[in-house]
């Protein structure tokens, strides 16, 4: 027994050393990275300090040019969203972004399903936050949405970057542009019959997730930096506003702005413009930004005069 | 519990340091405490379902020791006898037929009715499925048939027959033990056996492997293009049925190394239910080397007792039919799985008629025959995976077209890819090679680099949500 504990113990010494050189190498794989995920994430959490930061899911990273916005209005701007992501990773990446520095303005676009719906398990949106997981205020997504022994896991460095190995490694040999976080969607959308059916409403409030919106809002409003929700078009929508209602609500509540573009007619009723029913397509993402320069322009010289 | 879940691992240091402390004189006190352990890690699951494990235990204790008694003092007649061992079994099984079967009979007879114009339906049963129930079912079914056929003698020690039922490295997915392989171990006092417990935790972290890095990421890929078949190319659904493929067996391997392992360590050997299934050369083959504890089963209480094949071709045929039409059956209540099972007996009956189930091969023969078999499995396997027939044939029909996404994701993909390197070593090595795989086997560094190799991928590439096992579910 005393030679089989030993060993035991002997193979986790191990462990614990490959554990450590494995978090160096990651760590060194993120600094270095040319582009892609990889330097996209490592980007917003240690380097960014652009004026304008655009959160959200996929609607956010496909919709949002930050060149038009930087060309248009001289600030910097860079897009925080993700694809199947919502509430629980823009938090921590505004967790990130706000212990650095102050933004002129945080624009948030709302998708009801990932930010206050049951849509996938939560601990699903806390893979890119993996890797930051020792980064103030990060621990806490963790004990709120990850199992109750996420805290031990999270000891391990590896564990900490579980995943990143082929994106980390790829995007250290091959550079894929990131283009300020936006991801342009090439191709038209085909418009079926199914294309224009309401939506139905099937998602639960997820009551966590809702509260961490609320915590977006009170972030933002501690460090008097503006933030304003948006929802950008979508395809022939019609199927009322019934599931945007909460977040309808928190923004009365907290006085915020929320800019509702969904049936926008120069834009929502334009196929061309779409790749799917719910995401533009690059010329759509392009002429939708042009539209919102306004809104952004105004809530930027309100910033400025309120900190004037 | 799971095996591949973080409590079950930070759990069972405790469960073997506990276990080992008990010295072997107190054997009886090593069993309560195994009981106990495995009471308790089956009521994590649903506590109340526990009363269907201690029921099943009930009835075929009971049937072992009445059904014997027509073995021994032949106080029973013949008919009776068989009338009471069709009771206990009947009995036995009840639990398995209403939780597993009875809204698959109660839709099919109402889906039947409707299609000659009658109205009629039962309540449906919004239970789920108590976890292993087919798994401890059959084990504790088996065990009684042995008795009614004389090839044992029933147990006595109830403690002992509790602990064979619900012994917690099997009972959720198997493997399905034999009472004359299990009860001996059950009986002997145990010492600690340094090879053994090594061995046990070689298990465990290749099981470990092939469930989390495998089986899981392939699950991603497959129910990706299995949700939705249409919008991918022949070539593309392939791909995912290959995948599938290597998922269930991942995915069942997974579980019953980590079973075997785990039992290792705590001095009990339980058969390997695997002999890398996708080198048979024929679909019998196969079957000796896919599930070998559910095949034992049903070859010694289903095949053997119809007349196996010892009577005359036709009546053979059938016997292999209805065999794996009650495989089949076992693994759920849905026509898919029924279809999977006819299918894989069909196949069997050609081979035994044309003679190529005993036919040996050597060389590109040979290797035809393995990529034949695979194919013909994998097609079974994607009927076995689908919701429905017109799913599995409709994923079928796209075999043959061109147009459609190749690759659902390319970066799961590559994940899977490097995953599967060193199982094709291992597999490829033991089945091929096996004498330079005993003399690399051998060198110290190598097995170590290997088990920190495995580790790492398991943490550096897994899927770590704690997903179930595909076979669970049966």
């Amino acid at each position: 027994m005393k030679k089989f504990l030993l060993k035991v113990l002997l193979f986790f010494a191990c462990i614990e050393v490959m554990d450590l050189a494995f978090g160096q190498f990651f760590s060194i794989l993120r600094t270095h990275a040319k582009g892609g995920s990889t330097a996209n994430c490592d980007y917003i959490a240690n380097r960014a300090t652009d004026d304008v930061i655009i959160l959200g899911s996929s609607r956010a990273t496909h919709h949002y040019v930050p060149q038009i916005i930087e060309d248009s209005l001289g600030v910097s701007c860079y897009n925080c969203g993700e694809e199947g992501n919502g509430v629980v990773l823009a938090y921590g990446r505004l967790k990130m972004l706000t212990n650095r520095y102050k933004p002129k303005l945080v624009i948030y676009e709302i998708t009801p399903g990932y930010d206050y719906g049951t849509v996938d398990p939560n601990n699903k949106y806390l893979g890119y936050l993996r890797p930051y997981y020792d980064k103030e205020g990060i621990s806490q997504l963790f004990d709120d949405f990850d199992d109750e022994l996420s805290w031990l896991k999270m000891h391990s460095k590896m564990y900490q970057n579980t995943g990143r190995l082929l994106p980390d490694l790829i995007d250290n040999i091959i550079f894929r542009d990131n283009q300020k976080g936006y991801a342009p969607l090439n191709g038209v959308m085909v418009v079926k019959k199914t294309t224009n059916a309401k939506i139905e409403n099937t998602f639960t409030i997820d009551s966590l997730k809702l509260n961490y919106v609320e915590k977006v809002i009170e972030l933002c409003q501690s460090k008097d930096i503006p933030i304003v929700f948006m929802i950008s078009p979508w395809f022939n929508y019609n199927s009322g506003m019934a599931m945007f209602n909460p977040a309808f609500k928190l923004c009365e509540k907290y006085g915020i702005d929320i800019c509702s573009m969904i049936d926008e007619p120069n834009i929502s009723t334009h196929a061309e413009f779409f790749n799917g029913a719910n995401h533009l397509n690059h010329a759509g993402a392009i002429e939708y930004t042009k539209n919102i320069i306004p809104i952004i322009k105004n809530n930027i010289i309100a910033s400025n005069q309120k900190n004037e | 519990m799971l095996f591949n879940s973080l409590k079950f691992l930070l759990l069972f240091p405790f469960i073997f340091g506990v276990y080992w402390v008990i010295p072997a004189k107190f054997n009886q006190w090593k069993k309560w405490f195994l009981i106990l352990v495995s009471y308790l890690l089956y009521m994590n699951w649903k506590p109340a379902y526990a009363l269907v494990l201690l029921g099943v235990t009930f009835v075929t204790y009971f049937g072992g020791l009445f059904l014997e008694l027509g073995v021994e003092g032949e106080q029973l007649k013949v008919k009776k006898r068989k009338r009471l061992a069709w009771c206990f079994a009947l009995l036995a099984l009840l639990p398995l037929l209403v939780f597993k079967y009875y809204n698959f009979i109660n839709n099919s007879i109402t889906d039947g009715l409707a299609a000659i114009g009658l109205q009629f339906s039962l309540p449906g049963l919004n239970w789920a499925v108590p976890v292993g129930i087919s798994f401890f079912s059959f084990q504790a079914v088996g065990y009684m048939l042995d008795v009614y056929h004389g090839r044992i003698k029933s147990e006595r020690n109830f403690t002992d027959y509790l602990l064979f039922v619900s012994f917690f490295p099997q009972v959720a997915s198997g493997p399905i033990s034999k009472a004359d392989e299990l009860l001996p171990q059950i009986k002997t006092a145990k010492t600690f056996n340094y090879n053994q417990a090594v061995s046990g935790l070689k298990y465990l972290l290749w099981g470990m492997f092939l469930k989390v890095v495998l089986a899981d990421r392939a699950g991603i890929y497959v129910d990706t293009v299995f949700a939705s078949y249409d919008k991918f190319s022949g070539a593309g659904c392939a791909l995912a049925s290959v995948l599938y493929s290597i998922q269930i067996y991942t995915d069942f391997a997974g579980y019953s190394l980590m079973a075997v392992g785990i039992a290792k360590t705590i001095g009990f050997d339980l058969i390997n239910n695997f002999k890398r299934p996708y080198f048979a050369t024929s679909v019998s083959e196969f079957w000796k080397r896919w599930h070998i504890s559910l095949t034992r089963w049903l070859t010694q209480q289903v095949y053997i007792p119809m007349g196996g094949s010892r009577c005359s071709k036709l009546r053979n045929y059938w016997n292999i039919l209805v065999t794996f039409l009650v495989s089949g059956i076992w693994h759920g209540a849905n026509w898919t799985f029924i279809v999977w099972g006819v299918i894989h007996g069909v196949f069997q009956i050609i081979e035994k008629a044309l003679g190529w189930n005993k036919k040996e091969s050597k060389g590109i023969v040979k290797v035809l025959r393995i990529v034949l078999t695979f194919a013909i499995v994998t097609v079974a396997w994607v009927i076995f995976r689908s919701p429905s027939i017109g799913d599995a044939l409709g994923l079928i029909r796209r075999y043959a077209t061109t147009n459609g996404t190749f690759i659902a994701d390319i970066q799961t993909l590559l994940h899977i890819a490097i995953a599967i390197i060193p199982l094709l070593l291992f597999e490829v090595g033991k089945e091929f090679f096996p004498q330079f795989y005993e003399k690399i086997k051998s060198y110290t560094i190598v097995r170590w680099v290997v088990y920190l190799a495995v580790f790492a991928m398991i943490v550096l590439i897994g899927v770590h949500d704690g997903s179930s096992f595909i076979y669970v579910n049966f």
